[in-house]
């Protein structure tokens, strides 16, 4: 560069030799311009545009220009903090309002104080007969062991050939890795011994039939639900969404009444399709009694409703051979589109099951909530419902059932309460026919707490005197129609008629004894 | 404020947890923004009176006048959808893409406006007053846009939230 400056001639030639660079290209560029047509007259007419009106053009080649500066920018992320809309007195008055919540509730008030004071504790295996703490044995009627199988010496050996076999859990939900074997197992022998299509496994009692009714009903489809039904009932009814409506509890009348009026409103207003089931308990968890089911299905068959039945308790109880409320009221399995159970009440075991036709338990593999996302039964327990249906089923299930059928006989006989007493059993529809008679005062206009305190008395007398029962336990805030306050008493196959008949002496003397 | 730069450089969905500006990345809002523009250009083409040069302005001056009523004017959460009041000071644009800038969605409601002034300026065949007064509209609407705006209030413009009491 140096060079160049002092230099005034070699100035010269470099600008010459630049000079010549320009116009050798312009000249090619020139040349090959003319080969492409309309070229020059498009230069011209920018260049015109561009003369008539320089700041217009500017404007836009600086819009233009600003545009793709904004286009390339990188996204990123206004991180001022989000402004705190209340003001200093709003603070203040919220920090003064707020009261924290116990760490430990209150249990000081009478109804809590009960239920823990009222908690029996056994030692050892629960059986037909139970030891209590202090060492002594009492006649267990407060466990649904309706058959006395619950801790039969076969299903005990089987569910420790499972542990060994399968280990203790699944540690997944069934549509991931926890099907085992004995799962499809259970499932082929609950659909055999229902004598259904196809049966499906779940792995919780309650939450079998509060998946099922979810699954199969959605917003604004149509519930009809008895109005005693148990907690589980109602909560399925709660998570499915669907309109429930109530009838009178086991009252066909109320019913009819409800369905036809559901009928001639859809008449006024156009029918809309929507899914409709009717679901009902074939044994009243609440009231012990067993539920119309000829009319009820004579009235779905009229109305076009599907019906949904709860079996967990009757599953093994009614029937000759154990099958359930349609052997015992000798109705066809296939007027029943979904049966729904328990395998933790008679079968002694856990879980809960579904017995209906091929495309409804197939719907319930990915629409069924708990089956969906619950671990699977463990493999023990499954092992031990295998059994006890083996049981179930044999002729040993039959004496079983039997024995139970005369203890229920036996034990009613002497629990009728004469003139004075001042109890009440409760009568219902063909309610003689079920294990669960539930006991209550006959002055019921008192208030319920001090109703549960003189039951929770009758109840203690009970226990010392050796026979175990305990009063029916509700979750009063959650309950839909709070039943009344009763002694659930649960006989069992495992005792002696007796046994069972001097267990009702004593709780009828405990009954006099406390309120006479 | 430090600068925090996205790998993510194409539309993404469901990112923005704002239900209040979420619609705006939905799927069909680029079209739909064109097609309000078409709507309203046929409009006042069919309004008898007017020509097509001012029906180009009245075109522009609406949608611009328009965006920056919904977008830079309308404040806080008009719709309660349950996310407390933490955007209530914050305008529609300040809301969009979880308070990101340059994200694809604000480029490209930046780019139409300019888009649409180059178009409306050439139809209107540069007619003086025609122009500034698009002109005037594009700038007021871009000016708006530009990052250095986030939360700024000019002229005591909705300033209710920020200097109470």
């Amino acid at each position: 560069m140096d060079e160049i400056i002092q230099n005034p001639a070699k100035v010269y030639e470099t600008i010459t030799y630049l000079m010549n660079y320009v116009q050798k290209y312009t000249a090619i560029i020139s040349e090959y311009s003319k080969k492409i047509p309309y070229t020059t007259s498009f230069v011209k007419y920018i260049f015109n545009v561009v003369m008539a009106n320089p700041l217009r053009i500017l404007l836009e080649v600086a819009l233009i220009i600003f545009l793709i500066v904004y286009i390339r920018k990188d996204r990123y992320k206004v991180t001022t903090e989000l402004r705190n809309q209340l003001t200093e007195k709003e603070i203040e008055e919220l920090i003064d309002e707020w009261e924290p919540e116990e760490l430990v509730p209150d249990i000081s008030d009478d109804v809590r104080q009960l239920e823990l004071e009222s908690v029996p504790t056994l030692k050892g295996i629960v059986g037909s007969k139970s030891v209590l703490e202090d060492g002594s044995t009492v006649l267990n009627l407060a466990s649904n062991n309706f058959l006395g199988i619950s801790n039969d010496k076969r299903l005990l050996e089987k569910a420790i050939a499972g542990v060994n076999k399968y280990g203790v859990g699944t540690c997944g939900p069934p549509g991931f890795y926890g099907t085992l074997d004995v799962h499809t197992d259970l499932e082929k022998k609950i659909a055999k011994f229902y004598g259904t299509e196809s049966a499906l496994v779940y792995a919780q009692g309650f939450s079998t039939i509060s998946s099922v009714i979810p699954a199969f009903l959605k917003r604004g489809d149509l519930l009809i639900c008895d109005e005693l039904c148990n907690f589980a009932i109602q909560k399925g009814a709660e998570i499915s969404r669907s309109n429930v409506r109530f009838f009178k509890h086991n009252d066909m009348n109320d019913l009819e009444e409800l369905l036809e009026s559901i009928h001639i409103n859809d008449k006024k207003k156009g029918t809309k399709i929507t899914r409709r089931f009717i679901v009902t308990e074939a044994i009243f968890y609440n009231t012990g009694e067993l539920c119309n089911l000829e009319k009820i299905i004579e009235l779905k068959y009229k109305y076009k409703y599907r019906l949904i039945l709860d079996e967990s308790l009757s599953l093994g109880v009614l029937g000759k051979t154990g099958r359930g409320i349609t052997e015992h009221l000798g109705i066809p399995v296939d007027k029943i589109e979904i049966f729904v159970g328990s395998l933790a009440n008679t079968l002694g075991a856990a879980g809960g099951y579904c017995a209906s036709n091929g495309e409804i338990v197939e719907h319930q593999v990915l629409n069924g909530l708990a089956y969906c996302f619950s671990a699977s039964l463990p493999a023990p327990l499954t092992l031990a419902s295998i059994g006890a249906f083996d049981i179930v089923d044999s002729k040993e299930g039959v004496k079983c059932i039997q024995q139970l059928h005369e203890n229920n006989k036996s034990f009613r006989e002497v629990i009728k309460p004469s003139k004075k007493d001042k109890y009440v059993v409760y009568q219902g529809f063909k309610s003689e026919d079920s294990p669960i008679i539930h006991l209550s005062l006959k002055n019921n206009d008192m208030p319920r707490i001090q109703q549960e305190k003189l039951l929770q008395k009758v109840v203690d007398e009970a226990i010392k005197e050796g026979v175990l029962i305990s009063r029916a336990k509700y979750i009063l805030a959650q309950e839909k129609n709070v039943p009344r306050s009763t002694i659930a008493v649960n006989l069992t196959a495992g005792l002696t008629k007796e046994e069972i008949e001097r267990a009702a002496v004593v709780i009828k003397d405990s009954f006099r004894k406390v309120l006479n | 404020m430090t600068k925090e730069t996205y790998q993510l450089k194409g539309k993404c969905y469901g990112t923005d947890a704002n239900p209040n500006s979420g619609w705006i990345n939905h799927k069909g809002m680029w079209i739909t923004n064109i097609i309000i523009i078409v709507i309203l250009k046929t409009a006042f083409t069919i309004i008898p009176g007017i020509s097509p040069e001012i029906s180009w302005t009245l075109t522009n001056v609406v949608y611009n006048l328009g965006s920056l009523f919904f977008f830079h004017w309308v404040m806080g959460t008009p719709f309660e959808l349950n996310q407390g009041e933490e955007f209530g000071g914050l305008t529609l644009w300040e809301q969009m893409d979880d308070r990101s800038e340059f994200t694809p969605t604000k480029k490209y409601l930046t780019a139409v406006p300019v888009v649409l002034f180059l178009i409306s300026s050439f139809q209107t065949k540069y007619d003086l007053t025609q122009f500034i007064i698009n002109f005037a509209s594009l700038v007021i609407i871009l000016i708006a846009r530009l990052p250095f705006m986030h939360e700024v209030r000019i002229f005591g413009i909705n300033k209710r939230y920020s200097d109470e009491e």
